[in-house]
């Protein structure tokens, strides 16, 4: 499965600097799980205080698909590419939701 | 106990010859504090300005009323007028004033604002006014100056007056305006005014989105016609955002997405808010105000793959029980919209559809024993038992609900539904397939009022 592969290959958008330790300073790294509607996982790791707009990016590259068209939810909530993990509470391991955006008009 | 300067003045001690105290001695006390014959001062400063402004206001205000239904040939009109090129919002071109028909002339004469209001303008009081946003949040700052001006111009002095010559002023608002810092109920003229308002607002079992367009809100959605396709069109504070290929395709008559669909069920959710804020505030309306809790569309997707565990965390903080009405817009395969609304106070899991008859009967039974499921968890989560969810019933709405006749709008028929049902109503619904097209319009600009909301 595309999934269980993903899941083990630990993409991150700061690879060079996964061998740091965690500490819990403003700038400590955390690990965040991007879920797919297909149920892949791909998993990323970035500073708390960076913005998401790197791992929008680099999960929309990775997927192939287009930006504009996914919907990047956490908790629910919609996330801007702007936001930083720090301010919107995230914590190590957290899950983010990309969906895809919805569309319809016409009855089935 | 007698105080020492009453023992100075009173003529019983005058004999005492008793050494004065100055450090010791006050004035006597005024009959008014001063901190409160300060306050006086300036709330008759203000008063005074206030009046002065209002004479000023009734002075300029000019009997003729413009108001022009948006229409297709304007927007080609717009678009030949500037063929992608820059567009220039600071000088823009003359346009024809549009004559006023002769009934609204009448109404207006009349002092007929009542309508006015309540067709004009209905959900731009809770929106954030122009003076608060940022500079260029999302359009050009000067198509928003232009169009929120617009619209509170016709808020504050509530007869709907928007001045034929409105684009050329810089700031046509400027003297009209009687609002303090941080008050939103000074976009009107007065408070009873302002009360008066909201409680229409609060009485009326019309869609919102079912009224005409004001030249301002018409110009704007013309503009946006004329726009790139991938421009930000508003973006709400909470991330909600729109582009001009959505807002042009809700113009346009195609499929809603879920941009908008999510983006609107906000702005329902933000105004209820608002409404039990103010209530809780006055309480003085005539009704309680509905409030509403809506979940996004993908509530239901996540829900249906992942279960109770997948969409746990989304809104945990608040409690269900709390609120009238919860709803959720569901999608089905890209291709269909529907509601759900979890009605708290009759106790039902009520469904919405607006092409009810030709429905997939196992997507939407799985729809309703997922939400089903949900409020069981979360109620067993909350309280230990779902107990309180024995009696709970399961409606499909079919009468009274209007049914689409065409193949494109049944994410519009879902935005109303979901406005009306915020209002506190239940069906019969009174509106049609003939009015969808106004409802799209209606729709778009309130979309693009509440921007920055």
């Amino acid at each position: 499965m595309a999934g269980a592969q993903d899941s083990t290959n630990n993409t991150g958008v700061h690879n060079e600097e996964e061998k740091k330790p965690l500490d819990g300073g403003g700038g400590a790294h955390i690990n965040l799980k991007v879920k797919g509607q297909d149920g892949g996982e791909v998993f990323f790791r970035i500073k708390s205080t960076a913005t998401l707009k790197k791992l929008m990016h680099a999960y929309c590259d990775r997927q192939s698909v287009d930006p504009q068209s996914i919907a990047f939810l956490f908790d629910g909530r919609r996330l801007r590419a702007e936001q930083t993990p720090a301010e919107l509470d995230m914590e190590d391991g957290d899950e983010i939701d990309a969906m895809l955006h919805q569309t319809g008009g016409m009855a089935l | 106990m007698v105080s020492a300067v009453a023992r100075d003045r009173h003529p019983k001690f005058w004999n005492l010859k008793l050494p004065r105290m100055p450090l010791t001695r006050r004035a006597p006390r005024p009959w008014l504090p001063r901190s409160l014959f300060f306050l006086a001062c300036v709330r008759f400063w203000r008063h005074l300005r206030r009046s002065g402004r209002r004479l000023l206001a009734l002075s300029s205000r000019r009997p003729n009323q413009v108001r022009a239904s948006f229409s297709l040939p304007k927007l080609s009109s717009a678009q030949q007028r500037q063929p992608g090129g820059t567009r220039s919002y600071g000088s823009p071109p003359l346009r024809p004033n549009v004559a006023a028909t002769k009934e609204e002339e009448d109404a207006s004469s009349r002092g007929d604002w009542c309508r006015e209001a309540g067709g004009g303008c209905v959900d731009s009081w809770f929106r954030i006014p122009s003076w608060r946003l940022p500079a260029d949040t999302c359009l050009e700052s000067a198509l928003a100056s232009r169009v929120s001006s617009g619209v509170e111009e016709k808020d504050e002095d509530g007869v709907g007056t928007t001045r034929s010559d409105g684009f050329q002023g810089a700031e046509p608002d400027q003297r009209h305006g009687y609002r303090a810092k941080g008050r939103k109920e000074k976009l009107f003229a007065s408070r009873a005014q302002w009360k008066v308002k909201k409680c229409e607002e609060l009485q009326k079992d019309r869609p919102s989105s079912l009224r005409s367009l004001s030249q301002f809100e018409a110009n704007a959605l013309a503009d946006i016609m004329a726009m790139d396709g991938d421009e930000e069109v508003m973006q709400l504070k909470c991330g909600d955002s729109v582009r001009a290929c959505d807002m042009k395709l809700l113009l346009s008559g195609g499929w809603l997405n879920s941009e908008v669909i999510n983006t609107y069920m906000t702005l329902i959710e933000i105004r209820s808010r608002t409404l039990w804020n103010i209530h809780k505030k006055e309480q003085k309306f005539g009704r309680v105000p509905t409030r509403v809790c809506v979940y996004n569309s993908f509530f239901c997707q996540k829900l249906l793959t992942s279960g109770y565990e997948g969409v746990r965390r989304w809104k945990n903080k608040i409690d269900w029980f709390e609120y009238d009405i919860i709803i959720i817009p569901v999608n089905y395969f890209q291709s269909h919209w529907a509601l759900v609304a979890v009605d708290m106070q009759r106790q039902a899991v009520e469904y919405y559809d607006s092409h009810v008859h030709s429905r997939a009967e196992n997507a939407y039974d799985s729809v309703l024993v997922s939400v089903n499921e949900f409020l069981k968890e979360s109620c067993i989560h909350k309280f230990g038992s779902h107990q309180r969810l024995c009696h709970w019933t399961q409606e499909i709405m079919e009468d009274g609900v209007p049914q689409q006749e065409d193949a494109s709008s049944c994410g519009v028929y879902i935005c109303v539904f979901a406005d009306l049902l915020a209002r506190g109503l239940e069906p019969p619904f009174s509106f049609s397939q003939k009015d969808i097209f106004q409802i799209r319009q209606g729709i778009a600009a309130e979309l693009l009022a509440a921007r920055g909301s």
